[in-house]
């Protein structure tokens, strides 16, 4: 570890040059070009719910124990419905055409989908507006790149759902702008101030636009099925501004807050199950 | 009210036999009384320490978010969490009986907690005994009664610790209320004349007064104010202070005489001899409030069975040092001839006495020696086997010397914001939890946490105010200066209506 610190400090300049600005004036310039100025009214009260999944696992040698939990949580902290969850132990294999291999982030990340997807297909109809954490275009492709079969199709039949709205605080996509790096990078340095990108369709048929809800405060992106227009992405924000609190929907933070499965948690699990004895990897790491 | 009466919170985290943290339903107040299932039964607890957060505005770092995370928190019944540090302070069927168990298992993680029913605890903190006397309501439950055990009082001592206008001096007035009642002897040493207006039965007023033929000569040359570094005048005090002089009938006459013949006889001395006669001479003139070679003997003001307020306004702080030793220590010799059967006519207090000292910190302080700070500790350590006990009351806890606050069986602490001051209480005592002492500065005037001896639990409360105590508040300055402005005015134009009318 050492030896990459010591790197660090020698090439601290070299390190930050991708993210100087000078670099990137270009590519903020085109962003400027496809920038909406929109000061959101909040809309009267509306029924939100956010859904998030969360997922943990503890290596032992030779198999992992699991726990997937996703939830839909209104702005008072309730469910609106009752979680979908998964206990379990096995190897966490996931297809690739016709071969199996481990992988258990991949195989992990692919139930807690399943289960957002049911949380929201639960949902619809008895809000105004569902909102899932996370782009359902970088599950879409990362799958597709591994060729994962089981969450392919389920994948596609999500994008073309209406009535749902993907909203991530973070992305690394650089569709729009084609830059060096992710279009939220530059979004966040061309203005300070509300508004949004012209929605840039994807060749899945996913509407994507980058927003920021309130002055100084970061963008998010917001991925909504189907082609949508300017119109369309004003309407989605004035629905968000009045219960969004940093320029993030709450119901999604308290989503994150309600289905989150920490390291304790699972080690409370795992001494649930009377595993405490049995041999893991970090035992052998000594960790 | 019942205890079923309605869920307060839930036991969470790591429990011990004499302490938990619950999540309430809603905000605890500190002192606040809950009951909990043990495997021991239902336990007593007092909430030393409340918490109130919000998940949300905890991570919020401006003001803009704040007011966003505000709005959309308050719909959110999750958002806030209350947490309260429990200290539990017995079984409550033994404390019913006038028993403190403590119990040896914690309540279960999960436990319900429950508000603490005036009808459950009245009788924990209410006891009918003649030795029980009433001092307030419990801060959290007033309709709760709190009393204090006197007894305790009268043998293991008392310290009264509060920021200046935190209610002290109200609290010690009570409690001379109360000893008269019970026909009780008590000295209160009234340093700023606080008492003088105090009107109760039983009360008797007197100038504290220091016959100079009683004292010795270093007490003498305290009394008239000879600098304690004016060694070589000490010692021509001494030498002259003689058996001859303190049985003279012409007392200061008879010393400058006799301070006369030092300086003559001692060439070295000649110069002290000289200033120590001008010392004399001004305290004949000036301090005859004080000094009085004509009074009787200290125990000949005080009287048995009454609450006597001795006023020291007239004593500079060093007068006052050396009297209050003096008197402490007449009244200890007094209380050990009583206790050793001594004859009746040469005993003055044939029962207990508590003395009360205001300003403990000038009198009995951590640094340095002070004559009263000697006797004190004496009778801190002795008092209890002679039936003399000591009051102590100081709004500066850390200037009053530990080992006399350590020997204290009981205390009353008021608001305390001084971080020291709580720290040397906690070193001092015990009976005082880190939770408790972080929370004093939140009291407000006349509530006092009561701990040790002289209650069965400890217990925050509010006092009864003392009606009887007239002086001793704040003295309101712009009303003065108002009421001597129309006074003035009256007399301008009484002055015009005379000219007229002349």
């Amino acid at each position: 570890m050492i030896e990459t610190l010591e790197y660090a400090v020698d090439n601290r300049e070299l390190i930050l040059s991708a993210i100087k600005p000078e670099e990137h004036e270009s590519i903020i310039k085109r962003a400027k070009d496809t920038w909406v100025e929109f000061e959101p009214e909040a809309s009267e009260e509306r029924r939100l719910v956010g859904i998030d999944s969360s997922w943990n696992s503890i290596p032992y040698q030779g198999f992992y124990i699991y726990a997937v939990d996703a939830v839909a949580v209104l702005g008072n902290g309730k469910y609106l419905v009752k979680p979908s969850f998964e206990v379990g132990l096995g190897t966490l294999a996931v297809r690739s055409g016709e071969d199996y291999f481990s992988s258990p982030e991949l195989a992990l990340e692919s139930k807690g989908m399943e289960y957002e997807f049911e949380q929201a297909k639960s949902c619809l109809g008895s809000a105004d507006c569902v909102l899932v954490d996370g782009s359902i275009l970088a599950r879409y492709y990362d799958r597709k790149q591994h060729k994962e079969g089981s969450f392919y199709d389920r994948a596609k039949e999500l994008m073309a759902q209406e009535g749902l709205l993907y909203v991530s605080k973070k992305s690394y996509s650089n569709a729009a702008l084609h830059g060096t790096l992710g279009d939220m990078f530059y979004y966040n340095r061309m203005s300070f101030d509300p508004g949004f990108s012209s929605p840039h369709i994807d060749r899945t048929g996913v509407s994507v636009s980058y927003v920021r809800l309130a002055r100084d405060s970061p963008c998010i992106r917001i991925e909504v099925p189907g082609r949508v227009g300017s119109s369309d992405i004003q309407r989605i924000m004035s629905l968000l501004k009045g219960s969004s609190v940093d320029g993030y929907p709450y119901v999604l933070r308290l989503a994150h807050e309600s289905g989150k499965i920490s390291h304790d948690e699972m080690l409370s699990l795992a001494n649930l199950l009377g595993l405490e004895a049995e041999l893991g990897g970090r035992q052998v790491l000594g960790e | 009210m019942a205890s079923n009466r309605g869920l307060l919170g839930v036991v969470v985290g790591e429990t011990k036999p004499h302490r938990f943290r619950f999540l309430a339903s809603r905000a605890v107040s500190m002192g606040e009384y809950v009951t909990v299932e043990s495997p021991e039964g239902r336990l007593l607890g007092l909430a030393e320490d409340t918490a109130t957060r919000s998940v949300l505005l905890d991570k919020i770092s401006n003001f803009e978010s704040a007011i966003e995370a505000k709005r959309v928190a308050t719909k959110n019944v999750r958002d806030k969490s209350y947490l309260a540090s429990v200290k539990v302070v017995g079984t409550l069927d033994g404390l019913r009986g006038g028993q403190v168990t403590l119990p040896s298992l914690p309540p279960e993680p999960g436990s319900e907690v429950f508000e603490a029913g005036s009808d459950e605890i009245s009788g924990v903190f209410d006891r009918m005994e003649r030795r029980w006397a009433q001092v307030g309501g419990l801060l959290r439950n007033p309709e709760v009664r709190v009393s204090v055990d006197i007894d305790k009082v009268a043998s293991r001592h008392l310290a009264i610790l509060s920021v200046t206008g935190g209610g002290k001096s109200n609290l010690l007035a009570l409690m001379t209320k109360k000893v008269a009642e019970l026909g009780g002897t008590m000295v209160v040493f009234d340093y700023h004349g606080e008492y003088s207006g105090l009107s109760i039965p039983r009360a008797v007023h007197a100038d504290a007064k220091i016959n100079p033929r009683y004292v010795n000569s270093d007490q003498l040359a305290d009394l008239m104010e000879v600098r304690e570094n004016a060694e070589v005048q000490r010692t021509v005090l001494l030498k002259a202070f003689t058996d001859d002089v303190k049985t003279a009938k012409e007392f200061w006459k008879s010393l400058l005489a006799s301070i006369a013949t030092v300086g003559e006889n001692e060439k070295d001395s000649r110069k002290a001899a000289t200033r120590l006669q001008d010392i004399v001479k001004v305290a004949m003139r000036r301090m005859k409030t004080v000094i009085d070679p004509d009074v009787g003997e200290v125990l000949d003001q005080l009287k048995a069975s009454k609450v006597n307020i001795l006023n020291m306004l007239e004593f500079t702080e060093r007068q006052a040092n050396a009297a209050i030793s003096y008197y402490l220590a007449e009244i200890l010799e007094d209380r050990k001839r009583a206790m050793h059967g001594a004859e009746e006519q040469r005993v003055r207090f044939t029962a207990p006495i508590i003395c009360a000292i205001e300003e403990a910190h000038a009198f009995i302080p951590s640094e340095g020696d002070a004559d009263t700070k000697y006797i004190a500790s004496k009778v801190a350590r002795e008092g209890r086997k002679f039936g003399m006990a000591l009051v102590v009351v100081s709004q500066r806890p850390r200037r009053v010397d530990q080992d006399v606050l350590s020997q204290m069986g009981s205390f009353a602490i008021m608001k305390l914001t001084n971080p020291e001051d709580q720290a040397h209480i906690r070193e001092a005592s015990e009976a005082i939890s880190e939770d408790l002492l972080q929370n004093l500065p939140s009291l407000n005037v006349g509530e006092a946490v009561l701990l040790g001896e002289w209650v069965n639990i400890p217990a925050v409360v509010k006092i009864d105010h003392v009606a009887e105590k007239k002086t001793g508040a704040d003295i309101s300055a712009t009303s003065l200066w108002a009421a001597e402005g129309k006074m003035s005015q009256v007399a301008v134009e009484s002055t015009k209506s005379s000219m007229v009318l002349e």
